[in-house]
């Protein structure tokens, strides 16, 4: 049972690689088993995968934009 | 002639590039830079702009370029240890399981929709700016330009290990940071 157990830190590495079909088998079996027993690393996994979904919605909600100024200092630049 | 050409340039695409670059760069000097040197490269390669892709579009590729070389010239920078790298993580304790105070905690929200409060997505950016430039760069590289990590250790110059440690501590730094800031105040 030993072999099987692997760190919560481990494991938030292990869900990164697994993303990209980087883990091997072992270590797919271990992160499962961790996922079984750690209600913290479920709650961050779930979280995670919210965040991944949602993080190019950044470039709907951003409405920043160059000034007047910036633009002429671009057009000067061109010339 | 030119004149014209280049005033509808910068009032018809300035403002989408400058929208795109910042969050991909998180300070707006930089997104500032990155359009100016945008408008600058098209301008002196206008003349092998064959129109198999839209202006818009070969501004976009011209972009994302520049964006990436930002972050590769962030590396080059770095002569010793990445920061976001070093042993010391505040979020686990020594034997690598949480640390009491940042346990992920339930934020209460439908994981199947997304959030459409603008708010957030200022807290988010701003999450995102407290990231270590190179965290930033492999987490923008990855989950907003949708590269491979092959593609980014590439790009990069860094090494697989070194991309998986950045990758996993700038998700849960941000993770962290938007429970903190949003979620659970």
């Amino acid at each position: 049972m030993k072999a099987l157990n692997i760190s919560c830190k481990k494991a938030a590495e292990y869900m990164c690689k697994k993303e990209e079909g980087s883990l091997g088998f072992w270590q797919n079996f271990q992160l499962s088993y961790h996922l079984l027993v750690c209600g913290l690393c479920r709650i961050f996994k779930q979280q995670d995968q919210w965040l991944k979904d949602n993080i190019c919605k950044v470039d709907e909600h951003c409405k920043g934009c160059l000034s007047e100024e910036d633009k002429k200092a671009i057009l000067e630049k061109l010339r | 002639m030119f004149e014209q050409k280049a005033t509808e340039w910068v009032n018809s695409y300035s403002d989408m590039l400058y929208r795109y670059a910042l969050p991909r760069v998180s300070d707006s000097d930089v997104a500032k830079d990155l359009v100016q040197e945008t408008f600058l490269a098209a301008w002196r390669n206008i003349k092998t702009f064959k129109g198999e892709i839209s202006e818009k579009n070969w501004l976009f590729t011209i972009l994302k370029n520049k964006i990436i070389d930002h972050y590769r010239k962030a590396v080059n920078r770095l002569t010793d240890s990445f920061p976001g790298m070093a042993d010391d993580d505040p979020y686990f304790e020594e034997g690598g399981h949480w640390a009491k105070e940042t346990q992920p905690k339930e934020w209460g929200v439908d994981y199947n929709n997304p959030i459409e409060a603008k708010e957030f997505y200022e807290v988010l950016e701003k999450c995102k700016s407290k990231l270590k430039e190179m965290q930033n760069a492999v987490f923008t590289m990855k989950y907003m330009e949708g590269m491979e990590s092959e593609e980014i250790c590439k790009e990069l110059n860094i090494t697989p290990s070194n991309y998986w440690v950045l990758l996993h501590r700038a998700k849960v730094q941000l993770r962290a940071c938007l429970e903190k800031n949003w979620f659970v105040k």
